[in-house]
């Protein structure tokens, strides 16, 4: 009798017994009581801090440019050139395309961006793309955009990998879905040009920083659609000109769409010969 | 109703009068300082390499502020006639390019009291040909509304191929008509030959390539 009862027990240990644990024993752990703080919850990205690009349209015919120019200045000392971004488009008729005397800084590109935001005067700008701003009014329009909060980050790398320039980007939304145009700029510093001075003598030896050199990723840029929390991560390469000087260059990547530019960065490329 | 529809006429003549009344805040005047009198005609001939490989005849006018506060004002410029090449401004604050006839107006601007600014504003001609713009010196108050009409000057900048004037006329006026080689009138200058009537009622002749 002990016997049958010892190998029920066995038997039940061995057969029934894990079974019964393996299928129930969840069933016990969601029960357990998790206080409504240590549960698991959706945590909201961090806010992300709000960039500024200007984009300046202007021209080395263009007198009353270098005026504009230092206001660009100012608000570069101002706010960092981290945080405000400025990009110079040579284009329209006052720009200067070049001859076999002298360097042109505007582009076909440049001319195009001119036409479509049917712009009729220099210097003018866009800051954030909400809109044609004076240059007189840029200082108060950049200080009020950099009031809005940004609803996604933006950071990156750029380096020059035999003769092109290797760009990755990190995006990420920070409020909801974000879907627009991802554009991507190669910009050059200190280049030695020409200019129009407002006195209307002429500057063969103006310093011309940030000058728009190309698109990487064509005139208007790509689609993007970013979710929120979402990691998005992209590569694009662009082959350098020999006209260009590698240790000047930098890239302005931007996400816009109808509601303006909703953040911009700008990264140094970095040139690993030196 | 007779009386009443000329007094109503009459209304309508001061109001329009009171709108284009003359104001001297400011004044044209010349690069030595000279008062350019509203109305005048001023031709200018003489072409200036910009360094960028184009060439332009500039007006050679500057704006004074003759009041003793900064007071606002624009330009507004008619290119009346162009044959070829662009038109440009650069001021109070923009620079601008305009390649066909109409009437422009440049963005507003301040001058302090007793300033002087360049008006920077030229013909780029490409070829031989003439140029004629009419300057008003627009004043604005303080809400950048315009309060009245300054002095107005007309510029006619002549790019004369000096093979292509038959007979010599030193010129010092404004085209006033054109006509054909065989004497029909025109509405402006043709490729061609034109025969030109100025504004001081000498006629010349003039090739326009």
């Amino acid at each position: 009798m002990r016997k049958l009862y010892i190998n029920k027990v066995q038997k039940w240990v061995g057969g029934f017994l894990p079974f019964y644990l393996f299928t129930f024993l969840p069933f016990f752990a969601a029960c357990s009581h998790i206080d409504e703080a240590d549960r698991l919850i959706y945590v909201k990205p961090a806010p992300a801090a709000r960039c500024v690009l200007l984009e300046d349209f202007t021209g080395q015919r263009c007198l009353n440019c270098p005026t504009a120019t230092n206001i660009v200045a100012q608000l570069q000392e101002a706010y960092g050139d981290s945080v405000f971004i400025t990009v110079a488009i040579h284009g329209g008729p006052l720009g200067f395309k070049g001859n076999d005397k002298l360097v042109g800084l505007a582009t076909d590109v440049g001319d195009e961006y001119f036409k479509h935001w049917n712009l009729e005067y220099l210097p003018v700008g866009f800051v954030n793309r909400h809109g044609i701003v004076d240059y007189i009014e840029w200082t108060f329009a950049v200080k009020e955009e950099l009031t809005r909060p940004a609803p996604m980050k933006m950071e990156g790398e750029a380096d020059i990998k035999g003769d092109k320039v290797d760009i990755r980007l990190k995006m990420q939304s920070t409020e909801g879905t974000i879907t627009g145009k991802l554009q991507i700029w190669l910009l050059e510093d200190g280049i030695k040009a020409m200019q129009l001075m407002p006195d209307g003598t002429a500057d063969s030896e103006y310093v011309h920083n940030h000058v728009l050199r190309t698109p990487v990723n064509g005139t208007w840029g790509e689609d993007i659609t970013l979710q929120e929390a979402e990691n998005k991560n992209t590569h694009h390469t662009q082959t350098l000109d020999p006209k260009w000087n590698p240790e000047q260059l930098s890239i302005v990547a931007f996400v816009y769409n109808d509601q303006g530019v909703q953040q911009v960065v700008k990264v140094k490329v970095k040139n690993k010969k030196v | 109703m007779k009386k009443f529809f000329t007094l109503f006429l009459f209304s309508l003549l001061t109001i329009g009068q009171a709108w284009a009344q003359d104001d001297n805040t400011f004044q044209f005047i010349d690069k030595d300082g000279n008062v350019v009198p509203d109305g005048t005609t001023i031709t200018r001939m003489e072409l200036v390499d910009d360094l960028f490989g184009e060439s332009y005849i500039s007006t050679g006018l500057y704006i004074k502020n003759t009041s003793d506060v900064s007071a606002n004002m624009q330009v507004a410029y008619q290119i009346e006639t162009m044959d070829n090449g662009e038109f440009q401004i650069c001021f109070p604050v923009n620079c601008v390019r305009k390649s066909s006839i109409g009437n422009f107006t440049t963005s507003s601007g301040s001058l302090d009291a007793d300033a002087v600014s360049d008006l920077q504003c030229e013909w780029f001609p490409v070829a031989y040909g003439s140029c004629t713009v009419k300057l008003t010196i627009e004043v604005l108050n303080a809400f950048g509304t315009k309060t009245a009409d300054g002095p107005t000057v007309i510029v006619f900048f002549n790019n004369a191929d000096p093979a292509g004037i038959i007979g010599t006329h030193h010129i010092s006026a404004a085209p006033q008509q054109y006509f054909s080689a065989d004497g029909h009138k025109m509405n402006g200058p043709q490729k061609g030959l034109n025969i030109v009537r100025l504004t001081d009622g000498k006629i010349i002749k003039h090739l326009n390539k």
